[in-house]
């Protein structure tokens, strides 16, 4: 009789246990410590007399004291710490990143760089936005994955010493930042939707920008936040249709991106978006980050020839080696 | 002399398969942590995620689920992921908020000083008490169109700021030092200082965003904010002390 469960059992071994080739993981740590080291050089050491200053800067301590208290929230600075102490920590940050980006001590580099930029994230927390949370999750995940097999000097050293690294690694990190992707999108979706969407309806009342199609012109309004005056109230039959497109690419991300055949058309109409996104508005780096994410994603056959050769090559021996166990046992 | 080198060998053989058992073991249940971990690390992120989107809050339902979440809550802000993508939702908001420092003067004459994020008012002199008037023509509470390239962290704080939250303390105090660095001679003339919210629509038909209006905000006195390290007012502490009297 057949096993019911076997093809989903059979999946799910496949996705979370089947070794992939670690170049993905490689590219995601040089796109998370690229954006990390360029905020930190670019935005919060130029600026760091003004937002971690309470000394004529935005600073405001009280604040982060009321933050701290609430949840398992944590720093490696104390509530009250100085000025320079919290200097010292974005420039220890800022050598975490750089060892980051060149896969320098690349495990402890990652684990560094977490906790560095968590505590600074909450030594003033009132100048964060939504990109910088998604890069502290993607830190997170980061610290947990083997991504020091390609473009590091990790992976050069242990080939000099005759040891090289492995390039097929287990992919159970990496799965769990795609997942954490899913979730930003279906929920973002969710939000967007609000429970009560179709009860309003129902009841012939305002179903809420984005069902009624005008979300994206209203944001695209916004002087504090977008780039340009010139989609600025966009017309109706162009707001909507980005509007309920973004809302159906949102809902449907999950699903579209799961099935290798309709894969690349997610990543296409979510990088569409993205850089739509960074074009058209100024909310920092968050679009870079979640594109970051999107390397996790790259299928097999968009990898460069060389490093597609070196990963069939490896999985095959391995795959053989198995088969070998098998017919033994 | 054979056998004592084949049971040598068996003992090896042994040792070894007790080695290799040992190694399978460690191996075994290095996977099983590893998926107990996956299994928690996506629960607790799905369940911290439907927590945001806070259905039924208020309710007992809402918060039994609020008390059930929140060890998911807590795991997800201990490894910093925490989970809340809620960006322009429900609705996107067609008015922002923004903090503003009224300075009076012992002259009656009085000084508006602006965040860095606000646009500049296209008819209006912006330091001028009278571009806060909400009577003002349409016209004179027109706002230029600003070209947004950086500055999102100082904007987020300034939203926040303007949100009533502590950290409008820090505003006041960041923007009244700026001013007194520039103009050193003000902090003899100051009587007043008041910290007010402003509201600006986003653009509308005609093409601009607008000034709406400037609540009441309140008093602020540097001499009682043990962390105010500028200037003396002389001018608003005779004030106080008279008021007191």
């Amino acid at each position: 009789m057949a096993d019911p469960l076997g093809g989903a059992n059979i999946w799910l071994n496949r996705m979370w246990r089947e070794p992939i080739d670690g170049l993905r993981l490689s590219l995601f740590r040089i796109a998370l410590a690229s954006i990390a080291l360029c905020q930190i050089l670019f935005s919060r050491l130029p600026n760091a007399r003004i937002f971690y200053s309470s000394d004529g800067g935005l600073l405001a301590p009280e604040h982060a004291e009321s933050l701290r208290s609430s949840y398992q929230r944590w720093s490696l600075l104390p509530v009250d710490a100085s000025f320079e102490a919290i200097q010292a920590m974005l420039i220890a940050a800022a050598i975490a990143s750089a060892l980051l980006l060149i896969g320098c001590l690349t495990r402890l580099a990652s684990i560094a760089l977490f906790l560095a930029y968590s505590s600074i994230l909450y030594a003033n927390s009132a100048i964060t936005n939504g990109g910088d949370w998604l890069l502290a999750a993607g830190l997170f995940l980061l610290a947990l994955m083997p991504c020091n097999r390609y473009f590091s000097i990790d992976a050069k050293l242990w080939r000099k010493l005759g040891r090289p690294l492995d390039r097929v690694v287990e992919p159970w990190s990496m799965r769990l930042a795609q997942v954490q992707l899913c979730l930003i999108y279906t929920f973002s979706a969710l939000h967007k939707l609000g429970p009560f969407t179709l009860y309003l309806f129902a009841h012939g009342e305002s179903m809420g920008d984005w069902m009624s199609g005008r979300a994206v012109g209203m944001s695209l309004a916004d002087p504090l936040v977008a780039r340009f005056p010139w989609f600025a109230r966009l017309p109706l039959w162009l707001s909507a249709p980005a509007t309920w497109a973004t809302l159906a690419f949102e809902l449907s991300f999950p699903l579209v991106v799961l099935w290798h055949r309709t894969r690349k058309f997610a990543l296409i109409a979510g990088i569409a978006m993205h850089v739509g996104i960074l074009i058209t508005m100024e909310i920092g780096h968050f679009s870079l980050t979640v594109l970051s994410f999107y390397l996790l994603f790259l299928p097999e056959s968009w990898l460069p020839a060389c490093y597609h050769g070196v990963r069939s090559n490896h999985l095959d021996s391995i795959c053989e080696e198995s088969e070998c166990d098998q017919n033994s046992s | 002399m054979s056998s004592l080198g084949e049971q040598n060998k068996i003992e090896d053989k042994a040792k070894l398969s007790k080695l290799a058992r040992c190694m399978l073991c460690a191996r075994q249940l290095r996977g099983y942590l590893i998926a107990a971990f996956c299994l928690w690390h996506v629960f607790a992120l799905t369940l911290a995620n439907l927590r945001s989107l806070e259905i039924e809050k208020g309710t007992l339902q809402g918060d039994r689920f609020e008390q059930v979440t929140e060890p998911f809550a807590a795991y997800t802000s201990l490894v910093n992921s925490e989970q809340d993508w809620a960006m322009y939702a429900p609705n996107v908001p067609d008015e922002s908020y923004l903090p503003i420092l009224q300075l009076s003067f012992n002259d009656g004459s009085q000084l508006v000083l602006r965040s860095s994020s606000e646009p500049d008012l296209l008819n209006a002199d912006a330091s001028n008490a009278s571009s806060l008037d909400p009577d003002a023509s349409e016209s004179q509470r027109r706002y230029a169109w600003r070209y947004r390239f950086g500055g999102l962290s100082k904007r987020k704080f300034h939203e926040h700021a303007a949100s009533g939250k502590p950290s409008i303390h820090a505003w006041v105090r960041h923007r009244l030092a700026q001013h007194l660095r520039a103009m050193p001679s003000d902090a003899q003339r100051i009587t007043r200082i008041e910290c007010r919210r402003i509201t600006i629509s986003h653009v509308d038909a005609s093409g601009y965003a607008h000034f709406i209006a400037a609540n009441a905000g309140f008093d602020y006195a540097p001499a009682d904010d043990p962390l105010w390290s500028g200037p003396l007012l002389p001018a608003l502490s005779n004030l106080g002390s008279d008021q007191d009297g």
